[in-house]
């Protein structure tokens, strides 16, 4: 044991978006914050360059090469998702892929930043499924309007975000900080085309700036949203550590936090971090935050056993890693007749969702999007193996990123206590600590989801002229975790409260994604974004 | 933006041999199996796999430096390499054809096709070799690139702020004949 010992007003477990947002606005209000992650410190550049001389380019849009690598670091103390971290239990693999470095996974995001309608909190109270949110839409339509600021959104405003071509939806105060991004050519082509069907293209709120925003430059069109933006133009968490730092935050990076300890009355006193050499140090704050990604956060609470909390921290309910939902999906590849072109500017914009009605009562809403990624290496490669030469490999490279669509489909998912994270009980990191272990299923309400969105698909083929050449229907993670420290009213089967306090530790908060009560089929980012916001509001006022 | 090439082009010994040989120049290859394996090959060994990698890829302009490293990461996996251009370049001279396409018409035997494929596949993926030896050889050259520009970007190298939004047009079109500029 070290004799080091660290003090802060408040401690915060990880330095993703929304560990980054709690310190940079703590440090504001003049709170000496320390950030601890488990991970090292990254340089645009080194990432820039690692892709770009990596003989393997990872993309969302190439799925099968998931863990093939990444430009981001795999290191023995905090190894790398892309590769076999995880550990898999259940039926349906749960392959999502976090960064455990300053910043956090935001830096490979795609970036699009939703807010959830209003009766995307009352999915019980509506349609008799999953849970409702203790909160609801008006509690955190303040908190959208803070965290689009801070993140720096452009948007479309004026549209139905629900996808049902109604009023404006949701309710926003304030329009969005920066106007959306320029319309491509296939985005026009396809908006115009499927708009002739009936269907109501919806553009994605996102986080690349259009105009200068604080230190970000214009959208490039790199088309390498994902995995980094090689300009910053495009929003990430290491914005809002370098923020907390100059405001005089601390940040640690490769410290990596094994435990919290709590007292008889419930308070958490302190934790315990390893740095890479296994040496192991102590901190104590007012207030601990824990903000460690929906994988990692229940797994520092289920290694936290006491003598005060036998179960782990946090975890009298028993709900702790339970509930892991995803907006697991589906995709759909068709060829056009006429070429539509994927890949000009950002690589992602245009959905159509399917967010509200009543068939929620029967199957899962769902989000169809077109992936925009550049896909010339995937075609080249696959038309070579092929062994196809000759002026036909120039024509059939082109024609195939010309007429080629990739749809994806991504859809709610109940909460299931039997989805969840737990600790494994055969597998350790170079630090002797469990990786963890994952078990998920889906129900039939997700596969009724993934029906009704094939009926638009196959709709979609014939509005565009297109053929459907691939489907796959086998349950594509995308990296939207949530639920396994879920946020409810009763301390009886929810860890945290509407404030994101746990219910058992009067001084310690949960921030991220894990908090949220309903998956819903969109992108969570912004809402643990808005949450995180409300939970420095909340500390700030308390110390 | 087509994104310049961190590579010195075209060596004017490069010009010299093509004018010297003329034509489709594979008058040495036959020379290349007896050059032994070293790492630091012969400047002619380099060249003549230049000029045989333009008739295979029907580029004009191919780079000598990245030539080399192809050359020399190619014959690192494949250590029969000076054979196979060899058995390649005589089943092109044999075949009496001018161009690419002409030759595939006229039909390659198996080991010469594999063996183009594999300098082709070099040469427009940018990489050479197989799990898990794939060395990376250039990215922004790679020459896959070259049927969509105009159109799509080599990912990473953006066009510029908010540069997008008129209908895609590539440079390379194609007709009954390839018509590439």
């Amino acid at each position: 044991m070290s004799t080091e010992n660290l003090h802060a007003d408040v401690v915060i477990v990880g330095s993703g978006v929304c560990g980054a947002l709690i310190g940079a606005q703590l440090a504001k209000a003049g709170k000496s914050v320390l950030i601890l992650e488990a991970g090292p410190r990254v340089k645009r550049r080194d990432i820039v360059e690692t892709y770009r001389d990596a003989p393997v380019k990872l993309s969302l849009a190439n799925m099968k090469l998931q863990g093939a690598g990444s430009p981001f670091p795999s290191l023995p103390h905090a190894p790398s998702t892309y590769g076999d971290y995880l550990e898999q239990k259940g039926p349906v693999k749960y392959n999502t892929s976090y960064l455990r470095v300053v910043g956090g996974t935001t830096w490979h995001f795609g970036s699009a930043l939703w807010r959830l309608l209003p009766s995307e909190f009352k999915l019980n109270s509506l349609y008799g499924r999953g849970r409702d949110w203790p909160i609801g839409y008006d509690d955190l339509e303040k908190y959208y309007g803070l965290a689009e600021m801070e993140l720096g959104v452009s948007g479309t405003d004026d549209q139905d975000e629900s996808g049902a071509g109604g009023s404006p939806s949701p309710a926003r105060a304030a329009p969005y900080p920066m106007k959306q991004v320029p319309l491509t050519y296939m985005f026009r082509t396809l908006a115009e085309k499927l708009s002739a069907g009936g269907y109501n293209p919806v553009w994605e709120p996102h986080g690349r700036a259009t105009r200068p925003y604080n230190q970000r430059p214009v959208c490039a069109g790199n088309n390498n949203c994902n995995p980094v933006c090689p300009i910053g133009a495009k929003y990430d968490g290491s914005m809002h550590c370098d923020i907390a730092e100059n405001r005089g935050a601390v940040i640690m990076p490769n410290a990596v936090v094994y435990k919290l300890e709590d007292d008889d009355t419930g308070r958490i006193q302190a934790l315990w971090f390893k740095r890479p050499d296994g040496s192991e140090h102590k901190v104590t704050a007012k207030v601990f935050v824990v903000a460690a990604h929906t994988i990692e956060t229940p797994k520092l609470l289920l290694m936290s056993k006491t003598r005060h909390s036998p179960n782990g921290i946090a975890n009298s309910s028993d709900m702790v890693g339970r509930n892991l939902m995803d907006t697991t999906g589906i995709s759909v590849t068709m060829k056009t007749r006429d070429p539509v072109w994927p890949g000009q500017g950002p690589t992602e914009l245009l959905v159509f969702n399917k967010r509200e009605g009543d068939f929620r009562r029967n199957a899962a809403q769902y989000k169809i999007k077109v992936r925009n990624t550049t896909p010339v290496s995937q075609y080249a490669a696959t038309l070579l193996e092929q062994g196809v030469l000759g002026t036909e490999l120039d024509r059939r490279i082109q024609e195939l990123s010309a007429h080629t669509l990739a749809w994806a489909v991504d859809f709610e998912v109940l909460p299931d206590p039997a989805n969840r994270v737990t600790l494994s009980k055969t597998k350790f990191d170079a630090l002797g600590l469990p990786v963890p272990s994952l078990y998920y299923d889906l129900n039939d309400y997700w596969h009724a989801g993934t029906e009704l969105a094939m009926q638009d698909l196959n709709r979609f083929s014939q509005l565009l002229d297109a053929e459907i050449t691939k489907k796959n229907m086998k349950f594509e993670n995308r990296q939207h975790p949530s639920g396994t420290t879920i946020m409810g009213d009763n301390p009886r089967d929810s860890v945290v409260n509407r404030d994101c306090r746990a219910h058992d530790h009067p001084n310690l908060y949960i921030a991220g994604t894990s908090v949220m009560s309903a998956s819903t089929c969109m992108n969570p980012t912004l809402t643990a974004a808005a949450l995180s916001i409300r939970i420095a509001e909340r500390i700030q006022r308390e110390i | 933006m087509i994104p310049h090439s961190i590579v010195p082009t075209a060596l004017s010994q490069v010009s010299r041999r093509r004018f010297l040989l003329g034509g489709l120049a594979f008058g040495s290859m036959g020379a290349l199996a007896s050059h032994g394996l070293t790492n630091t090959p012969k400047a002619s060994d380099v060249t003549d796999f230049l000029i045989l990698s333009e008739f295979l890829t029907g580029r004009k302009n191919l780079n000598f430096t990245l030539a080399r490293r192809y050359y020399l990461g190619l014959r690192d996996q494949f250590p029969d390499l000076p054979d196979r251009i060899t058995n390649l370049s005589n089943d092109i001279h044999a075949s009496g054809t001018q161009t690419m396409d002409d030759y595939l018409s006229h039909g390659p035997t198996p080991d010469a096709r594999s063996t183009a494929t594999t300098i082709v596949s070099a040469w427009y993926l940018g990489v050479v070799g197989e799990d898990p030896k794939k060395k990376m050889i250039a990215y922004s050259d790679a020459l896959m690139f070259q049927a969509v520009a105009g159109a799509l970007v080599v990912p990473s190298y953006g066009a510029g702020p908010l540069a997008w939004g008129s209908r895609p047009e590539p440079y390379m079109t194609f007709k009954e004949a390839p018509d590439e500029h």
